[in-house]
């Protein structure tokens, strides 16, 4: 059976701006950054020729400080997406389990603080993180520490500043994801003998990893391209691939290399997205 | 077998079920019969162990289970929307109970397809709930829940899902399929054929009460209440000498009788000719053979009914 001739039109209506939209906001960028990664840099504005080379790519791939950072980004980004899911998830399933007309509230408290600049939150963190900052003269006025803890420029402030930004962009497609399993399942599962840590193990938690794998998405991908957190919070030996490449950009204005640093993310960064794809493929 | 006592359970200020007693005798199939709201569906919860109720005990085979978790009692439910899980097969779905007994890999494997046979489900083991028909889900969820060889089984709408036909065949399935097992069946309904059909016997449900218990013909022929008689079946009811006359269309015989009245309305059903008559008594339904023929609408008809036909309810 063949569709109308006036639903397929309508369908290019509704498709072909939403394709255009693509393609000029994400298609023709990242042509464009592709292009010039296989550039060469020269002094002149803008300062890169048009060439064909992949010299650029041997040169991140054999210089171990671009090689360093990004093993880094991942480390850190998966690191703290592991934490941000034991965080999360607890934290979704409380509030899916919650009374229906308590989870608007808890929800909006999740929301909330996105409702303030993400920078301004980053630089709280500074003030509260610092050797003379909130915490620190707290500790130190109470008599429990003598001298400062080391709570900033290291690891700790980098995952911390991470995983707070970024938890509610895991908390909201889990608790999407557990609000819909049917209560009857449950109750389906006590019935046949499971108490409830088997019931959730055997039943609600398989159920929600699609929504767990979403969260993990959309907090490992921009946290691998992170920049304003490792800078603020962190310290010389947390430099994320995002620095380096805005060092590349701004500071020795090679956009050759800055733009195969971009492009080697994104491939990176297509993998994890490209697995999940297969997986809801498999899954239905 | 199951022994219910004074059970109440109120939501909110709603008392959802209103001092029940009740008791359900081993091998049958006893159905709870209501429209939606009567406090059937909680009563068969508490049984699950659902809902805990406020007051009352619900005894199993002389035990106390008022308190007792679901996963701990005897009993087993079929869900009104089967709630099979969908990311397990049918064999995974029908062997989810048997994980936590203590039974070797061999005896799970061999119980499981003891079940899939039972309920003729041969070939489909393999499948997805999202893969079977209305049909096939239905006989999984009463495969899984009884492959824990329950002592009760709830079913909770089970047939409400399926199309007319599908019903009819699965409702005489139903019934063979506990024969065989020998176990008692705790049915839920607002469907009063579906009752008719498959049980042992009834209990009418009104309010949160139960107001009759008894085989189905004894409903049917005696009601005790008013809501009874309108609840299950079709009835004439007017008033005489301050009591409420019931009689059923099928007693009420056309052509001779001391009523008259004028024919409003036939309805050819196949079997069954229903024929509606405006009458002093108010308005009056005669049921008679589909293969009778029908008066004409507007001619005036004498009607009766046997002396026995009439039953006096009280309010």
């Amino acid at each position: 059976m063949s569709e109308a001739p006036w639903i397929r039109r309508a369908r290019r209506m509704f498709v072909v701006p939403a394709f255009a939209w693509l393609v000029a906001t994400v298609a023709l960028p990242l042509g464009l950054v592709a292009a010039i990664s296989l550039g060469e840099a020269t002094q002149a504005a803008p300062p890169f020729d048009w060439a064909l080379n992949f010299t650029n790519y041997a040169l991140v791939a054999g210089d171990p400080l671009y090689v360093e950072a990004f093993a880094r980004s991942v480390r850190i980004a998966a690191t703290s997406t592991a934490i941000c899911l034991a965080i999360g998830y607890p934290m979704a399933l409380a509030i899916a389990r919650a009374p229906r007309s308590r989870r608007v509230r808890l929800l909006f408290l999740v929301v909330l603080p996105c409702w303030t600049s993400f920078l301004i939150r980053v630089y709280a963190w500074m003030g509260l993180l610092r050797p003379a900052g909130y915490i620190n003269s707290a500790l130190q006025a109470l008599g429990l520490i003598d001298e400062p803890l080391a709570l900033i420029a290291n690891a700790f402030a980098v995952h911390l500043g991470i995983v707070y930004a970024y938890l509610p962009f895991m908390v909201l497609p889990l608790y999407a994801t557990i609000e819909r399993i049917d209560a009857a399942l449950v109750e389906a599962a006590h019935d046949l003998g499971a108490a409830p840590v088997r019931a959730f193990w055997r039943v609600t938690f398989p159920l929600s990893v699609p929504g767990a794998i979403a969260g993990a998405l959309m907090v490992f991908i921009p946290a691998c391209g992170e920049f304003v957190i490792p800078d603020l919070l962190g310290g010389p030996d947390t430099q994320m691939i995002g620095r380096i490449l805005w060092l590349e950009f701004f500071q020795n204005r090679d956009w050759p290399v800055a733009c195969a640093i971009a492009t080697a993310l994104a491939g990176i960064l297509a993998g994890p997205i490209l697995l999940f794809d297969r997986y809801r493929i498999r899954g239905t | 077998m199951i022994r219910i006592e004074r059970l109440a359970k109120r939501f909110g200020g709603v008392l959802a079920v209103d001092g029940v007693d009740l008791e359900i005798a081993q091998g049958e199939i006893f159905c709870l019969l209501g429209p939606s709201g009567c406090g059937k569906t909680t009563l068969l919860r508490c049984i699950g162990g659902f809902e805990v109720p406020d007051e009352g005990r619900i005894l199993l085979d002389g035990q106390d289970v008022t308190g007792l978790a679901p996963w701990l009692r005897p009993v087993n439910t079929v869900f009104q929307s089967y709630a099979l899980f969908p990311h397990l097969s049918v064999a995974g779905n029908i062997a989810f109970g048997l994980e936590t007994l203590a039974m070797s890999k061999a005896d799970r494997e061999a119980r499981v397809a003891e079940m899939i046979a039972l309920v003729r489900l041969d070939g489909l083991a393999a499948r997805r709930p999202s893969q079977l028909s209305g049909g096939q889900r239905q006989r999984v969820a009463i495969a899984r829940a009884l492959a824990r060889h329950p002592k009760v089984l709830l079913l909770d709408e089970p047939l409400s899902a399926l199309d007319a036909k599908l019903r009819e065949e699965t409702r005489l399935e139903l019934v063979e399929l506990q024969a065989r097992l020998g176990i008692s069946f705790v049915f839920v309904t607002h469907d009063q054929d579906e009752a008719m059909a498959i049980s042992d016997r009834i209990g009418v449900m009104q309010g949160g009460r139960i107001v009759q218990v008894g085989a189905p013909a004894e409903i049917y022929d005696r009601p005790a209440t008013r809501f009874v008689a309108e609840f299950v079946g079709r009835i004439n009811m007017f008033e005489r000498g301050g009591a409420w006359i019931a009689v059923r269309p099928e007693r009420v015989a056309l052509g001779a009788g001391p009523h008259s009245g004028i024919v409003r309305e036939c309805a050819f059903l196949g079997e069954r000719r229903l024929i509606f008559i405006d009458s002093p008594l108010g308005r009056m339904t005669a049921s008679v053979a589909g293969s009778d023929g029908a008066p004409e609408n507007g001619a005036t008809v004498a009607f009766g009914w046997p002396a026995d036909a009439e039953r006096a309810l009280p309010q």
